[in-house]
């Protein structure tokens, strides 16, 4: 249908060059593989490309292996205890013994009778902050960032809005560093949340029988899970809106008309586009969660690090990342050390985990029917 | 270069599918156009005359009107179609068509991509609300009232109208969920209603005894006709008044074709069905009434025996006859 016209002839079907002394046959270039320098460089490239792809994966196993020789003697002291202990030591402690009465308990000489505990450490306060401030932070960003994507996709092309710079801004959230939103959640945020939200909410959880777990009884001070979950909301945000709205946008157009053409309504239709994208959203939803679960600078600053685990969201408390950002530079022994790289190795799983639960749900199903 | 409507559309068939010429925004004097495709073609095959073709530009009425059959008078209407006009942005897609669709017959609408006949279709149950830039003058009537009047509530509009499209849609739920949609988004939630509407309109679309062990099985795992056949259950589990079909075995072998066509004749007398084909023998099977568009004029209209056997016009037999198109 086109204008072209002509016969079409592939650089080798040219008659032979001079160098070739009229070796190929008339009519077209032998099929035989020839050799030369094409085909080298080929080759050279081949094995480059394999090299550079190889080399990644080399990286990948250096970084578990250092960190698994590292944590080796935290393993060995602590083994599967490691993971469910509260206790953080760094250094060795005299306590007094007492007895099952509670009494101090005195020798002979009326001294008090004292043991000295070695060092122990527990991830299971950094693991249950780290769960607890993702959750938080997907269960203010999903809706928003759903919502987003859904408009993005759905209303701003009807309404005539410019959808470019509305998607450069989320997008642009994603690329602000995590220092910033560190300083501005440590002297915007945690404030507010101190001066007007917190001693609300906290009011009304010390009054409401099934909310009373979340009450805290000490001072707040603005600077706890429930402030780190928030800066990790408005962190994850941009990620899950953006690869929400991709994965709407790739929803067959005949699957919202078919839906609307059967009577839905607008909602309805919108129902359908999420089923439809069901997969994809939530592999959108665990890379938002693998991000707020390996954060550290921004929920270091505002979650303030306190190494126990406590009910209350107004409590400070500590994250993987948190704990390490503060402690590592310090750690005055290779026992502690060892533990926080066990600690580093943990999150290093957990991450890994998430990613590819995530691509699988994005990449791997995406070719395959959802069910 | 001759753009194309549905680019996925030319697959399935291969049977009545000679045509070529697509008349874009901007279209150059057919003559010319089709003696570039094909030199054979234009001056008429077989030492013919050549052939006589509209030649009108679409921004004027072409004089003499179409040409409809005085059959369709006789008809009972359901839809029809007032002078209507629609453009998308500044281009104007369809020229003032007034028709009438009889009611419980199969009306086809033929002509080449690009002529209209998806936009009119879309144009019925308001499925063009939906492009931006679209724009509509005169009038479709559905059962006496203006369509595009404020009062019409265009959700109970397009629960009256069902449509099956050119690719089929199932959405990604079981067999039966699939089927009962419109009474789920309606509200329905009596299980035996559910399983009595759900077994009935398979029956109709002639699916049951293929899928009745498999009901609760995701509906995409069944094949392309299958699919297909469960859009057309779908669209009777409503139970709409017309049935719309843009095309819906463009992408369908011909096994798979000849059960929805025998389908599509199993439904006349219970539903009105309007389909628009690109597959003329199918129009001329399955339909009592055809319509022939081009360049988004209606050109002919009258019934299937006659627009293939004894057209009025010289256009209508080109095209029929594969001289063109």
């Amino acid at each position: 249908m086109s204008v072209v016209s002509g016969t079409l002839q592939s650089p080798m079907q040219s008659p032979p060059l001079p160098g070739d002394g009229g070796r190929l046959p008339r009519g077209g270039a032998s099929i035989v593989q020839q050799g030369g320098a094409e085909s080298r460089a080929d080759l050279l490239f081949a094995l480059l490309a394999r090299g550079a792809a190889i080399f990644i994966l080399i990286m990948l196993g250096a970084l578990v292996l250092v960190l698994t020789t590292a944590a080796m003697p935290s393993i060995t002291a602590f083994k599967a205890h490691f993971l469910a202990s509260s206790s953080w030591r760094p250094n060795e402690r005299e306590v007094v013994m007492r007895d099952a009465k509670g009494n101090i308990m005195r020798d002979a000489d009326g001294e008090e009778v004292t043991v000295t505990l070695p060092p122990e450490f527990g991830a299971l306060p950094v693991i249950y902050g780290t769960v607890v401030s993702s959750i938080i932070a997907l269960f203010v960003a999903v809706p928003l960032s759903i919502g987003a994507s859904l408009f993005i996709v759905r209303i701003g092309p009807r309404i005539g809005l410019l959808l470019g710079p509305i998607s450069f801004l989320i997008e642009f959230l994603a690329a602000i560093p995590s220092i910033a939103y560190g300083i501005w959640g440590l002297f915007v945020l945690a404030p507010f949340l101190q001066d007007h939200l917190e001693p609300a909410l906290n009011a009304v959880a010390g009054k409401v029988f099934f909310l009373r777990m979340f009450h805290s009884d000490q001072g707040l001070t603005g600077r706890d899970m429930l402030c780190a979950g928030l800066i990790l909301a408005v962190m994850i945000l941009p990620i899950i809106t953006s690869l929400g709205r991709d994965v709407l946008r790739a929803v067959p157009r005949v699957q919202i008309e078919g839906s609307l053409a059967l009577g839905a309504t607008w909602w309805q239709s919108c129902q359908v586009m999420l089923r439809y994208g069901r997969t994809g959203l939530f592999g959108a939803i665990m890379l938002g969660l693998a991000r707020a679960a390996g954060e550290t600078m921004a929920v270091a600053m505002v979650i303030g690090n306190a190494n126990r685990i406590s009910s209350s969201l107004f409590a400070p408390a500590q994250t993987m990342s948190s704990l390490l950002a503060n402690e590592f530079a310090e750690a005055s022994s290779n026992i502690q050390r060892s533990a926080l790289v066990e600690v580093a190795l943990i999150l290093l799983v957990m991450s890994l985990l998430f990613n590819v639960i995530a691509r699988y749900m994005i990449v791997g199903r995406s070719a395959r029917p959802a069910v | 270069m001759v753009k194309t409507e549905h680019p996925t559309a030319e697959r399935g068939h291969a049977r009545a599918n000679r045509e070529a010429p697509q008349p874009g925004t901007s279209l150059p004097p057919i003559q010319p156009v089709l003696r570039s495709l094909n030199p054979d073609i234009a001056p008429g095959r077989n030492g013919q005359n050549p052939v006589h073709l509209p030649t009108t530009t679409p921004t004027e009425q072409s004089p003499q009107g179409p040409a409809i059959h005085a059959e369709l008078a006789a008809e009972q209407h359901v839809l029809s179609t007032e002078d209507f006009k629609l453009h998308y942005g500044k281009h104007r897609a369809l020229h003032g068509i007034t028709m009438q669709i009889p009611a419980g017959k199969v009306t086809a609408l033929i002509g080449p991509s690009g002529c209209g006949k998806s936009t009119l279709l879309r144009s019925f149950n308001r499925l063009n609300d939906l492009i931006e830039n679209v724009r509509v003058e005169g009038r479709i009537r559905f059962q006496g009232q203006d369509i595009h009047d404020r009062k019409v509530d265009v959700i109970r509009l397009r629960k009256k109208m069902g449509m099956v499209f050119q690719k089929s849609n199932p959405f990604p739920m079981s067999i039966l969920e699939n089927v009962v949609y419109a009474l789920r988004i309606g509200g329905e939630r009596r299980r035996r209603v559910l399983d009595e509407v759900c077994e009935k309109s398979l029956r109709s679309a002639a699916l049951w005894d293929e899928v009745k062990d498999r009901l609760h099985t995701s509906a995409l795992g069944m094949s392309g006709g299958q699919q297909q056949r469960l859009c057309i259950a779908r669209a009777i589990a409503a139970e709409p008044e017309v049935l719309l079909m843009d095309e819906p075995c463009s992408a369908l072998d011909p096994i798979a074709t000849g059960k929805v066509e025998e389908l599509i004749y199993a439904l006349r007398g219970k539903y009105t069905v309007v389909i628009v084909t690109h597959n003329m023998q199918q129009a001329a099977r399955v339909s009592d009434y055809t319509a022939f568009m081009y360049m988004g004029r209606l050109v002919e209209y009258g019934p299937t025996n006659s627009i293939f056997v004894n057209p009025h016009l010289k256009e209508t037999e080109s095209y029929v006859t594969g001289r063109f198109g």
